[in-house]
């Protein structure tokens, strides 16, 4: 109940004055109040006055959101809005339980250091049977409907080889000056192991030697999102446990969500934990670097690229999308830009409104499929209109929501990681 | 309470059909036989039933609360004009409403009933460059529409500080203004017709798609600025400019209040109307500067924000002479801004001030008085005392251009003591604000935030008269009640 009062105290700041209208994405969609964040707010007052309960309603109002903190950004009262609604959802399944499905996941599949990858890995040798292969695209159709899943969508195929299970425990620099942990996050190691190859490839070129400790786990996010903070604390604990044993300085990261999780939400689940747990979480998020932040800051690879005369021609035109928790979780907008201004053999160009949220949000994608798409529309029109040839990212969750979203429309605009532009850039030397 | 009918009323009036009467029988109340007729209009997704839902739909802007009982998104007109019908028959109150982004509760349900929100009308329907109209319905948000027409090299000035969320119906029904209104004016200046459907469900069109007109009475303007009390606006032709090629900004720091006031008026003298002509006092200097540190001179009394627009030329001329004005009246310091980012840097004092605000009381009660431009500075004063006696921050800014000013009393409505004391306070600020010629609202509304006070100013004889016109649209009082003090 104090949990309540406490919250409602941070929403009762709302003065209801519809700046988040301009500014949510999922409004610009339904154009209906239920989906703002003066409207969720509202409705967390009248949830401590008494007048409504934690009903399915709310739970379905509550989760028809991104969190992408954008309407938060742009408060005239500073409500800090995603971290009330991470609390509001925290105090709903506290009030109305977990979904079974979810429940197996996060408490079971996602803290078992064997479990998951055991899963997946049959999962990778059966995935043939419920899907089919795309042409020319690295990802699989639905061979037939299922629920939750929607059959138009495109589903990247799981990896015939994880990377913790090829890479742990470390990749040594030939010439080492310099040592830092990687934490891989599930959607790089099952979906994208190339992207951490890569970053491995380029790490190790620059003398940095990376531990990957093998007992490292989901970073807990996607509990978090729905409400089971619990799972997420035990995720944290052992995933500190797991590096910091290692004694490193830093830590870096590939994923813009496990990022902004390690970073900024571990300290934030532990606020009223013994001063002991909250010191150890604050020292581990501490380390926590997202990859562009480490190239440019650590290795001044801006200055070593510029070193190359950029090639003549006319030469393919790169932008970046920004993932919200890169950019407003964290405030990393220029590390990931530096790197793709400062390539040799693309023009970067800015897409139009590149902030904006693609509309994945985690399980948002699955609840909201088609909602999801359509917030996404927005950035693909503005791929199209500007005949963008790589949009460069550093979140996982956005790249598979624009892999989805371009295949469906058929562009040729290929997405990658920012790492990847770079080593393609440096392939084209 | 607010389906003031039963079922009876409605067998009186012998409207019960046969699918009425089976659902009767089937136990089916009043509402619900209304709600599935409402339906059957829009379709399931367009009507909102569940309290969670309509309670997201029960504040705007004033953060006060009214519930209401259900929640339709009509698609067109033929929509509206069924539900109007309905609404007649079954007697519940019909309340329209745009983003919510108003100051005096507009839009919000007061004796319950049904909302009517218009977000879903949202289309462009024309632009016509050679004609220098537009077509739109009333959803459209008033930003995207002036950087659609901009686009095409035109502009549609009215810019309420709301503009990227409040939608042009919204703006109509309370005729907006904004920090351009001292050269280009406010909402009514810009519509020169209307479609609207009225209390009795027709659908009527006002006013001409051309510049000029005058054939029968002129409703276009009874519409604009009726609050949603006489009709609801489906479609709007709006009058549009040419996009001015250039403007420049300035900032100039007054030591003394009065200089600031005099400067306004010797600008207009020298034969200058600026876009824009903001004014900001020291307690909002103050108050930015604390919370932001920008380097703001706190000892100043008043800042003046000053835009000019229209060819290169004359912008830059003009910019210069005020400039010349600004430092002549006792101005200590006036920039001007050379590129865009000195003109968001000058902006930026003027940006800051609502949030920093927030940080001197949780609470503020926002009135939008307006005054003669030369009368500026005693109301000032006499703000200043009004705040004194009743021991309240005050804080002051606006459109000092047209007199326009935004007073803001900053209180904790957690202390019953505090919220008593404003009331007074508001009171006698309207009252000096009458005495000093001016009016108690210059672009919120009256809404029922103001309509205690509405008398003080129009008068009883006035007010009847407009009860009177009031009956006379909506005999049944479906329309928005509850509104603009207006007594059934």
């Amino acid at each position: 109940m104090n949990n309540l009062k406490e919250l409602t105290k941070n929403a009762s700041k709302c003065a209801k004055c519809g700046t988040c209208l301009a500014h949510c994405p999922v409004y610009a969609e339904t154009l209906s109040e239920p989906t703002t964040a003066r409207g969720k707010l509202s409705l967390l007052e009248s949830l401590a006055s008494g007048d409504i309960k934690f009903t399915r309603k709310l739970k379905d109002i509550l989760f028809s959101c991104l969190i992408c903190n954008t309407c938060g950004e742009n408060c005239p009262n500073d409500v800090k809005v995603g971290e009330i609604l991470l609390e509001a959802r925290r105090e709903l399944i506290d009030h109305r339980g977990l979904p079974i499905t979810k429940k197996i996941l996060f408490r079971h599949l996602l803290n078992s250091l064997h479990a998951m990858p055991l899963y997946l890995r049959a999962g990778s040798l059966m995935q043939g049977l419920l899907l089919k292969n795309i042409p020319k695209e690295s990802g699989l159709h639905l061979r037939f409907s299922l629920p939750f899943l929607n059959k138009k969508r495109l589903i990247p195929a799981l990896a015939r080889n994880f990377f913790c299970n090829s890479y742990s425990p470390v990749a040594k620099a030939s010439t080492e000056k310099k040592r830092v942990g990687y934490f891989v996050g599930c959607a790089t190691n099952y979906l994208f192991p190339h992207t951490a190859e890569t970053a491995l490839r380029i790490l190790n070129k620059h003398g940095v030697s990376v531990f990957i400790p093998s007992d490292q786990k989901c970073c807990g996010l996607i509990a978090l999102g729905s409400g089971d903070w619990q799972s997420t604390q035990k995720l944290a604990l052992s995933n500190i446990e797991a590096f910091e044993q290692l004694n490193l300085d830093t830590i870096v990261t590939t994923c813009a969500s496990c990022t902004a999780t390690l970073k900024i939400f571990y300290p934030q689940i532990f606020k009223n934990a013994d001063i002991e747990t909250q010191e150890k979480v604050k020292h581990f998020s501490h380390k926590i670097m997202d990859i562009s932040q480490f190239l440019i800051q650590e290795l001044k690879i801006a200055s070593e690229l510029k070193k190359h005369t950029p090639a003549k021609g006319n030469l393919p035109k790169i932008t970046y999308h920004d993932p919200c928790h890169l950019n407003r979780t964290l405030g990393i907008t220029q590390e990931p830009r530096e790197i793709l201004k400062s390539l040799s053999n693309f023009t970067f160009v800015e897409m139009n409104d590149a902030s904006r949220c693609c509309g994945m949000g985690g399980t948002f994608n699955i609840t909201h499929y088609d909602l999801s798409l359509n917030i996404l529309k927005h950035k693909l029109d503005a791929l199209e209109e500007s005949g963008i040839e790589m949009i460069a990212t550093g979140c996982s969750g956005c790249i598979l929501q624009f892999m989805d979203g371009i295949h469906q429309r058929g562009l040729n605009t290929k997405v990658i990681h920012v790492v990847e532009a770079l080593e393609i850039d440096g392939e084209m030397r | 309470m607010g389906w003031h009918a039963s079922l009876t009323d409605t067998q009186q009036k012998g409207k019960l059909g046969m699918k009425k009467l089976y659902s009767f029988l089937k136990g089916q109340t009043m509402q619900k036989i209304a709600l599935n007729e409402i339906a059957s209009i829009v379709g399931k997704d367009n009507l909102l039933t569940a309290k969670e839902e309509l309670m997201c739909f029960s504040y705007d802007a004033t953060n006060q609360k009214f519930l209401p009982e259900a929640v339709v998104f009509p698609l067109n007109s033929q929509h509206i004009s069924k539900i109007i019908h309905l609404a007649n028959r079954y007697l519940f109150p019909v309340i329209p409403r745009g983003a919510g982004s108003g100051f005096v509760g507009g839009s919000l349900p007061v004796e319950g009933g049904l909302v009517l929100v218009l977000t879903r009308m949202n289309r462009i329907i024309k632009i016509e460059p050679e004609n220098l109209t537009a077509v739109v319905e009333p959803g459209v948000v008033t930003e995207e529409f002036q950087q659609k027409v901009e686009s095409f090299g035109l502009f549609y000035p009215p810019d309420p500080a709301s503009l990227k969320i409040s939608t042009m119906g919204g703006n109509v029904a309370v005729c907006s203004g904004g920090p351009r209104c001292l050269k280009y004016g406010v909402t009514k200046n810009y519509v020169l017709g209307l479609e609207v459907v009225l209390p009795t469900g027709e659908i009527i069109k006002t006013g001409v798609q051309t510049l000029k007109g005058v054939a029968g009475y002129d409703l276009t303007s009874l519409f604009v600025g009726s609050e949603g009390t006489l009709g609801i606006i489906t479609r709007i032709i709006v009058k549009l400019l040419p996009l001015p090629e250039d403007k420049k900004t300035l900032l100039a720091v007054f030591p003394h209040l009065d200089d600031a006031t005099l400067t306004v008026s010797s600008i207009i003298q020298a034969r200058i109307i600026p876009a824009t002509l903001e004014f900001i006092d020291q307690a909002s200097i103050r108050c930015v500067e604390d919370h932001l540190n920008m380097g703001l001179p706190t000892q100043a009394e008043a800042f003046l924000l000053i835009e000019v627009d229209g060819d290169t030329d004359t912008v830059a001329r003009q910019i210069e002479l005020i400039k010349e004005i600004c430092l002549k009246n006792g101005a200590s310091e006036a920039k001007i801004a050379h590129n865009q980012q000195e003109e968001e840097q000058l902006w930026k004092a003027r940006r800051s001030i609502s949030p920093a605000l927030l940080k001197l009381n949780p609470h503020k009660v926002n009135e939008d008085i307006n005054v003669p431009v030369s009368q500026i500075p005693e109301i000032i004063r006499r703000i200043n005392r009004i705040a004194q006696k009743y021991r309240l921050i005050n804080v002051s800014f606006g459109h000092a251009g047209d007199g326009n000013i935004h007073t803001n009393f900053m209180i904790n409505k957690d202390n019953p003591d505090e919220v008593k004391r404003v009331k007074q306070a508001v009171k006698e600020t309207f009252q000096a604000t009458l005495e000093l010629g001016g009016t108690i609202s210059g672009e919120h509304g009256i809404g029922i935030a103001k309509a205690p006070y509405l008398e003080m100013e129009i008068g009883k004889i006035n007010l009847s008269f407009m009860e009177r016109l009031k009956k006379l649209f909506d005999p049944n009082h479906i329309l928005n009640p509850g509104k603009l003090s207006l007594k059934q």
